[in-house]
């Protein structure tokens, strides 16, 4: 099966509450994965457990933790604000 | 020190003209049915102002006036309004401002002020549980707000001042009190036009206990717990501000960028409030009393100053396609000295640069360049050279040079930071927000992108979603504690917080009117009860926040308002976004009919007599 690059990046200070001190937020976190791989996957390869404490985005628009990842693209990772 | 229980239902009203006062004593019914805050001053002035006068006459008055809270120290409770109608707008317009004069106005025996007439000479107001004392004010005149409010605050416990923005008369001149603002509409103007820089209060004179103590400890603790755990009260907004929308925002496409042609930018990350916390090493700075925190100051270029709000940041920011945190923080400050709305101020630079661009006004700005901006922010404020125009806002500026379709305003109100093509709740809330494109009326884009509670490009539930938000907005508004109280209140209610988020999806899409009658908003109305000592439901509530909100349209219907008004930009309408993945067109037409249906008013917009009876809207009574 083809292989895709997904970029997370990490805001709202996620790379501290997961303990990633060398995270350089210019470059996020680049994973190499299976075409198709679960975004709870990724997330968790990237060594995010508990996924339900943030938010994800990917092209403008929210996306699930459920969703699959078909092609290579960068996906947020949030934590919610309110508005302004 | 006497104690006032809860209000005191008294008014003071000041003629400047006659240099005189009188007190009003307001009724108890009128206090149940509005609120307090924004409501009962609407309702003051809908009964003492004529439609159609100038807003920059004698005949405008503007009234400032406390929230039943103020004082008991309830959560985030230290906020005042104010209303006018609006120089930008010629409507109605209504803030609520988180700084000292609330407090100051309360203790010292008031509820509210209602100010009128025209001073001959400059004059400031000083207020005490006495009256009024009517203080020359000529060596106060040019001063900024800053300064100003340094100069009076000796014998004063909070004061609201304008600066040489309000002065000159620029349209969306704003009113200072400490360092927050009532920002939106050109209050500052209203006051400029009176000859009246500055009301000082000297506060501390009552206590304000609440009716039923223990209700009110029992509400404020349970209050206090749910701020504490909320991720967004207790998390995003006290640890980065207002500004951790601005990676949230870039990352939905909502993010203004280069007036409003796109929608997320690379650099966005740059004046974000992560970054900022970081760089300019932030501490808090709030309204008093504030349990989210979410006002923060920090080091910028060796100085400490308040950290810019995400309106600002957005549209002096993103929507200038300027991404340097000190520049924008600049840009701030002179707003904040001179005195002027920075949304409206953003929003008429990106015109101008724009317009600039296209060979339609002359102007040295342009996009991606912080180069002159200074410059021409205090040739706004002092109405001067370009500033003289653009010190009218943009609808102004668009209809006199052109490129309308690219004034992002709607009923002369320049819109808040966030694109409503990704939300498309938000632009039904802009088009029927009575003050104009306003984001504190309605927050759609939060359901919509943030908590993806309802979906962003179907028109399906907008309107329901909209009537609630702005009922529910509009009460607290007059209750006048923190409209981010919104989150934690409705969000840690077990009802929300342990339901399925698919359940909850389901029925937010399929079925919104009877989703939001399961929203628990019970906490605001025990809190008004239990201070008062008067019993109010939520459906009381609810129905109070309808009521202002109907009065609103009511007195901007009369001013000339109907459907024709209830639109949104060209450019928002009929243009589309890189960042988008397909286009989708706004579908405005439909979300306006089924709004003015359930909202009760005709297919123009204007409110039915039955709903006017329903809400018990007196007819005019002239004071």
């Amino acid at each position: 099966m083809d292989r895709i690059v997904v970029t997370l990046k990490l805001y709202s200070g996620i790379h501290r509450e997961i303990n990633l001190h060398d995270y350089d937020p210019e470059k996020g976190i680049i994973l190499n994965v299976k075409q198709g791989t679960g975004l709870r996957k990724i997330l968790k390869m990237a060594g995010i457990n508990k996924t339900g404490n943030y938010i994800y985005f990917s092209e403008g628009e929210r996306i699930s933790v459920w969703s699959r990842i078909r092609y290579s693209r960068e996906i947020s990772c949030l934590k919610h604000a309110g508005g302004g | 020190m006497q104690d006032i229980t809860g209000t005191s239902n008294r008014i003071l009203e000041v003629d400047l003209s006659k240099k005189s006062f009188t007190i009003y004593e307001v009724d108890k019914e009128d206090l149940r049915l509005y609120l307090g805050g924004k409501g009962l001053a609407l309702k003051l002035l809908y009964d003492r102002m004529e439609p159609g006068i100038d807003p920059l006459g004698e005949d405008n008055m503007i009234a400032f006036h406390t929230g039943v809270l103020m004082g008991t120290g309830a959560p985030c409770s230290g906020r005042f309004a104010a209303v006018t109608k609006s120089p930008l707008t010629g409507i109605m317009t209504s803030c609520s401002c988180g700084g000292p004069f609330g407090m100051a106005l309360k203790t010292s025996g008031w509820d509210g002020l209602i100010v009128k007439g025209k001073s001959n000479t400059p004059v400031y107001l000083y207020i005490d549980s006495k009256g009024v004392e009517f203080r020359d004010a000529k060596k106060l005149w040019g001063m900024d707000t800053r300064q100003v409010q340094e100069m009076i605050s000796k014998d004063s416990g909070g004061a609201v001042a304008i600066g040489p923005a309000g002065e000159n008369l620029v349209r969306f001149a704003n009113v200072a009190s400490g360092h927050r603002f009532l920002g939106r509409g050109g209050m500052g103007a209203v006051m400029g036009s009176k000859n009246l820089k500055a009301v000082s209060a000297k506060g501390k004179e009552f206590n304000i206990v609440p009716a039923d103590q223990k209700k009110f400890e029992k509400t404020k603790k349970k209050a206090t717990k749910y701020i504490n755990s909320n991720d967004i009260s207790s998390g995003s907004y006290r640890n980065f501000g207002t500004n951790a929308n601005v990676n949230l925002n870039n990352a939905g496409g909502i993010l203004p960028v280069r007036n409003f042609t796109g929608g997320s930018h690379g650099e966005a990350h740059k004046i974000s409030g992560e970054e900022m916390a970081e760089k300019f090493k932030t501490s808090y700075s709030t309204c008093k009393p504030c349990t989210i925190l979410c006002g923060h100051k920090g080091n910028i270029g060796g100085e400490e100053r308040q950290i810019p709000e995400y309106e600002t940041v957005g549209l002096m920011g993103s929507n200038l396609e300027i991404f340097d945190p000190v520049k924008i923080s600049d840009f701030n400050e002179i707003c904040t000295l001179m005195g002027m709305d920075t949304i409206t101020a953003g929003g008429t630079l990106a015109w101008a640069m724009e317009a600039t661009e296209r060979g339609l006004f002359k102007s040295n700005l342009k996009f991606g360049s912080a180069d002159g901006v200074c410059e021409v922010l205090m040739d706004i404020a002092k109405m001067k050279g370009i500033g003289k125009d653009l010190a009218m806002g943009s609808r102004f500026c668009s209809r006199k040079y052109g490129g309308e379709d690219f004034a992002i305003q709607v009923k002369g109100l320049e819109m808040a930071a966030y694109d409503p093509r990704g939300s498309f709740g938000q632009g039904l809330s802009y088009a029927v927000a009575n003050r104009g494109a306003c984001h504190l009326a309605s927050t759609s884009f939060a359901l919509e992108v943030y908590f993806d509670l309802i979906e962003a490009y179907s028109y399906r539930s907008k309107a329901s979603l909209i009537k609630f938000q702005e009922d529910v907005i509009t009460a607290i508004n007059s209750l006048q504690t923190c409209v981010f109280t919104a989150f934690p209140y409705q969000l840690e209610t077990p009802l929300m917080k342990y339901s399925p988020r698919a359940v909850l999806k389901i029925m937010m899409n399929m079925m919104a009117g009877v989703a939001m009658r399961f929203v628990d908003i019970s906490l605001w109305p025990e809190f008004w009860s239990s201070v008062t000592g008067t019993r109010v439901g939520m459906t009381g509530f609810l129905r109070a926040g309808a009521r202002i909100q109907v009065l609103e349209r009511m007195m901007n219907c009369a001013e000339g308002i109907s459907r024709k008004d209830d639109t949104l930009p060209g450019r928002l309408m009929n243009e589309f976004r890189k960042c988008d993945s397909k286009e989708r067109p706004i579908p405005l037409g439909k979300m306006l009919n089924r709004y003015y249906l359930i909202r009760g008013f005709d297919k123009n917009g204007i409110p039915k007599e039955g709903t006017i009876r329903r809400l018990k809207i007196k007819k005019r009574m002239a004071v």
